[in-house]
């Protein structure tokens, strides 16, 4: 028999989670095709295979799974049902109804794998990828591909929170051939340093968010993400009362903690309507407002016209520039 | 003569202006960029040079707005900057002390916050263009008023009708229904600026500390109807500049002026007034480099390539080597 082809759709989930996965099925003796990049091809299809009102992540996950549908041809495709992962919160509904909701709008499908991801600690995961296994690899065991995973995805966010970017510590998250190496993003010790907090898939989707961790850097900016605060220490800057919602709780945790770290600013990435990024968008601007600290919002939808963010973030580093200029009594302008 | 130009291309309109040494505006213009930038540009020059003094020497040249980067390349300016520090360096030039600049344009809206003339916050419209100038070009097209006459009907209001702020589809159809209950057309004018206003404060002001002195600038602060509604809704005094359009290419010939004398003064990089009788052409193609196909830009002068834009990864544009 030929090795079984499983696909992973690049995006959603995909940023937090794909080392342990890619690791846990390709031990598992799968061949794991992960989709490439966001393009133009997959968001005008995600566009086409969605409903209408859903926000533009979900259409590029749809944008994806069409292409490892239609084009990859995969034998089995990935689709976690993301509900909780130990926290006291779970993700946003169109987490919890991604299976469905695929189902629903493609007419021809391969096999799905959609475990319920609902597993506070070690031993929860375990079980689900042991029931995993029983199912889709019953000749191997469970207990070399679950180390194997699990340390990758340890090693992942350890490397996440010493400043590395994600194609650092995992390769497949890397760029066209035609991006320069990228430092990494802890290695550019400027004095403006902004956090740039979002949720995984629009901070990393350089397609859709104009390729905005990049233009900040060659700005001179040094970057701060979420991913660069070790979770004990973000859980640390809670607040009285948490969100529903996973990723919202983590950017806002993640902006207070910044907030603390003498950030020059904050960059709010958010999708157009995003229902939990309403509450998240207000609570940071609270939160900036408090320690005085400028922050910009960028609102991404279907648009690839990019000068509405290059005069955004333009002009925002150019005033805290200014600001730090005016703190040292330099001249202003120039 | 020397001095200095600035220019400010955005979607609805051009602006040129030069300055003399010291920044004082010496004459500007205010053009329709009707879809054609390269066009509205070149005919601009070719105007200013008209108005211009034969000895004026262009000593550094600033683009702004959000065609800046096609201006920048066409005029060749020393100087590229976003269209929010240029309106803040302009307002802050003429009230030494504003803290905060009301900025509304053909497709953006924007509010910049200053404390002791340094830009202390700002936020712009997100994806949405409601209550920018393009709404009320259309809307007075459609009541068949002149947009010019648009404030001067909204101050004869006697009871402005509210009209729903939030979207201009909303807006618009709002609108009509009240047209048909038989309001008239100087309260519902009143109260479409007075909606856009409410927007403005609730959408792109939201969250912002407005503290006078307040100034209020972009072509659609011409509309004395939005003037008043923003002194209602603030309950403070507006200041509208004299230049009001052109206070983003303003900022742009100050913004230039003061890298020149950063850089010691050195030869701009302006192409001189020619650049208005030169053959200039746009052409675009998607590259096949890579499954993102950018569209890219390039643009060229009397046939030769002067500058590319438009591709993610910089393939194109590195390989022109210095463009400007």
């Amino acid at each position: 028999m030929s090795t079984m082809r499983i696909g992973i759709p690049r995006s959603l989930f995909f940023y937090s989670y794909l080392p342990f996965w890619q690791t846990f099925w390709s031990e598992l003796g799968y061949e794991v095709i992960v989709s490439p990049l966001t393009n133009k091809d997959i968001l005008d299809q995600g566009i086409a295979h969605s409903a209408t009102d859903l926000c533009v992540p979900v259409k590029i996950f749809h944008g994806h799974v069409s292409y490892l549908i239609n084009q990859a041809v995969v034998d089995v495709l990935f689709v976690p049902r993301m509900v909780n992962v130990g926290t006291n919160d779970t993700f946003c509904p169109k987490f919890l109804a991604l299976p469905e909701m695929i189902n629903c709008s493609f007419s021809t499908m391969p096999a799905m794998v959609s475990p319920r991801i609902d597993v506070r600690g070690r031993l929860q995961l375990f079980k689900l990828c042991t029931d995993l296994q029983r199912q889709w690899a019953p000749k191997k065991s469970v207990w070399g591909p679950f180390e194997k995973a699990y340390t990758a995805q340890s090693q992942y966010e350890a490397q996440l929170a010493n400043g590395l970017s994600i194609d650092q510590a995992w390769p497949t998250f890397a760029e066209s051939k035609y991006t320069e190496a990228k430092k990494s993003l802890s290695s550019i010790t400027s004095e403006l340093k902004i956090a740039v907090l979002g949720y995984p898939y629009a901070v990393y989707d350089s397609f859709i968010n104009g390729d905005v961790l990049k233009k900040l850097s060659h700005l001179g900016v040094s970057i701060v993400t979420a991913d660069m605060i070790p979770f004990k220490k973000r859980r640390l800057h809670r607040l009285s009362k948490d969100l529903f919602w996973h990723y919202s709780n983590m950017v806002i945790q993640a902006g207070v903690f910044w907030l603390n770290q003498s950030v020059s600013g904050l960059i709010h990435i958010t999708n157009f309507a995003c229902g939990p990024d309403a509450m998240v968008g207000k609570m940071l601007e609270l939160a900036c407002k408090q320690q005085n600290k400028p922050l910009l919002t960028l609102t991404l939808d279907e648009q690839t016209g990019q000068i509405g963010i290059n005069t955004r973030i333009e002009a925002f580093v150019d005033m805290l520039q200014r600001r730090i200029r005016y703190a040292h009594n330099l001249p202003l302008h120039g | 003569m020397r001095g200095y130009l600035g220019g400010d291309v955005g979607s609805v309109s051009t602006n040129l202006l030069a300055t003399d040494e010291h920044g004082t505006i010496i004459t500007s213009l205010y053009i329709r960029t009707q879809g054609q930038p390269i066009a509205a540009i070149q005919e601009g020059l070719a105007m200013l040079q008209q108005e211009l003094p034969h000895d004026f020497e262009v000593c550094g040249a600033g683009a702004t707005g959000s065609g800046r980067t096609l201006a920048g390349a066409i005029v060749g300016a020393d100087l590229v900057k976003n269209e929010i520090t240029a309106h803040a360096v302009a307002a802050s030039r003429l009230v030494p002390d504003v803290q905060t600049v009301l900025e509304i344009g053909g497709q953006d809206s924007k509010i910049i916050i200053l404390r002791d003339g340094v830009v202390t916050d700002f936020a712009m419209n997100t994806v949405c263009a409601a209550g920018t100038g393009s709404f009320l070009d259309h809307q007075a097209q459609r009541l068949n008023v002149p947009i010019e006459e648009f404030g001067n009907y909204a101050l004869k209001a006697k009871n402005p009708v509210r009209i729903a702020g939030r979207c201009t589809v909303f807006a618009e159809s709002d609108m009509v229904h009240k047209q048909q209950l038989g309001h008239s057309l100087e309260d519902i004018i009143a109260g479409l600026c007075e909606a856009l206003v409410r927007n403005y404060l609730n959408n792109v002001a939201r969250g912002k500390d407005i503290l006078p002195p307040v100034v209020f600038q972009g072509g659609v602060a011409a509309n004395t109807g939005i003037k008043t509604a923003f002194e209602k809704a603030l309950k403070t005094q507006v200041y509208v500049p004299e230049y009001y359009g052109v206070m983003g290419a303003w900022g742009a010939a100050l913004l230039a002026s003061e890298k020149m004398a950063v850089d010691n003064n050195g030869p701009s990089k302006f192409r001189g007034f020619q650049a208005a009788k030169l053959d200039y052409e746009a052409s675009s193609f998607d590259c096949q480099g890579c499954p993102n196909q950018c569209e890219v830009i390039s643009i060229s002068m009397e046939g030769k390539v002067i500058a590319r834009w438009g591709d993610r990864c910089g393939r194109w544009e590195s390989m022109l080597g210095s463009i400007t």
